[in-house]
């Protein structure tokens, strides 16, 4: 039965956490691309730099033990090591911080207009979505909730704590914009392999732009604390294919809200 | 498989320039870059079926002033915006509006604002 499960952890798909995991998820969006590519890099500094400040540290130890050396030579400056000690880490500084910036900004700024606008508003404890471009005149726009599915009701190979009765259906490969906002308290919409985490201030609308690489079912949790079922605020969205999403649209979700 | 039909990965692969020379191997096909192709236009719930917008490829919610995350005051002056038109001018021509707004907004900020508009509460003059 261990290995069975273990099996099944190994072929299970990434968009959702992992017990014992380490690195980040699976990217989905550019963006997650973008974000695990500059850990890359930045680890690559990391190393260089713990096995550099390791080896003067050992180095240091060995030499200046109290029985190798009683008396430590007293020099208190040198020109040369500490002009090399100020430009080295200032230029690796630098190396870090440029491509930071300009995937903090890349990922900022709103380049290409999306095809499609959600709205997710975070409520003690659930989220609840608008599609809105959808009206065709003054009718309520599409709106439902997404609660999480206690405990009791999962079925087998459902995630705990992770799935929702309904999700966020996105068309894969379009640029979407989604605009998150709270209606009560502070929370945060994050889905990890989509690289955003966007918080949901009441009264501030905060707008991220996603494009979903793949289809997938994509798992994210409320990442503000908001209250008491802060850990039950889970957020799943679900990339289709372009083709299907419009049915998708109209014939699941409508008619759960009583909107035809 | 023939010359012309090219295995997708062979795209990707390093070439070794010798070989190449020589006719040996394929040089790398130009690079061309991905599509991303607009929404379909034949699903009824998309905006293009309304016919109100020529079947435009997106909603064009974008507006330069507001480019960054902080959509807060986009949402209002969209709002403003469509208020203004329907004082202004026919209805018929203020429906684009109304749908940036009501794809801008969420649903109880704008049910607030109308509430605030009708007591003469709203704190701006249209």
């Amino acid at each position: 039965m261990i290995v069975l499960k273990w099996l099944f952890l190994t072929i299970s798909p990434c968009d959702a956490a992992e017990p014992w995991q380490l690195g980040s998820q699976d990217a989905a969006t550019p963006i997650m691309q973008g974000i695990i590519d500059l850990h890359h890099d930045i680890f690559f500094f990391l190393i260089l730099i713990l096995v550099f400040v390791l080896w003067i540290l050992v180095r240091a130890l060995w030499h200046f033990h109290y029985k190798e050396n009683a008396i430590p030579q007293r020099i208190v400056h040198g020109t040369t090591i500490e002009i090399l000690r100020t430009i080295f880490p200032s230029l690796i500084s630098m190396f870090i911080a440029i491509p930071s910036f300009a995937l903090l900004y890349s990922m900022d700024e709103v380049v290409v207009d999306p095809a499609i606008t959600i709205k997710a508003i975070g409520h003690q404890w659930y989220w609840t979505y608008e599609y809105s471009d959808y009206n065709s005149s003054d009718e309520q726009s599409l709106t439902f909730d997404s609660y999480m599915i206690p405990e009791e009701d999962l079925e087998l190979g459902q995630s705990r704590l992770l799935e929702v009765d309904n999700r966020v259906v996105v068309p894969a490969k379009t640029h979407l914009r989604i605009i998150v906002t709270s209606a009560d308290v502070p929370h945060s919409w994050a889905v990890p392999s989509s690289g955003v985490k966007c918080d949901a201030v009441p009264g501030r609308l905060n707008q991220i732009s996603i494009l979903v690489q793949r289809e997938g079912v994509y798992y994210g949790q409320c990442s503000e604390i908001c209250g008491t079922n802060h850990a039950f605020t889970p957020i799943v969205v679900e990339a289709v294919p372009r083709k299907d999403y419009g049915s998708r649209v109209s014939n699941q979700l409508i008619p759960q809200t009583g909107e035809a | 498989m023939s010359s012309a039909q090219m295995d997708p990965h062979d795209k990707m692969r390093s070439r070794d320039l010798s070989k190449v020379a020589k006719g040996q191997q394929a040089p790398r096909p130009a690079h061309s870059p991905g599509t991303v192709s607009p929404p379909p236009q034949n699903e009824t719930t998309f905006r293009a079926k309304r016919g109100e917008d020529g079947g435009g490829e997106t909603d064009s919610v974008r507006d330069d002033l507001f480019l960054v995350t902080n959509e807060t005051r986009h949402c209002f002056n969209r709002y403003m915006q469509y208020h203004r038109c329907l004082e202004g001018r026919d209805t018929n021509d203020c429906n684009s509006l109304r749908d940036y707004v009501r794809t801008m907004c969420p649903e109880t900020l704008v049910e607030k604002w109308e509430e605030q508009r009708k007591s003469g509460t709203l704190p701006s003059s249209v």
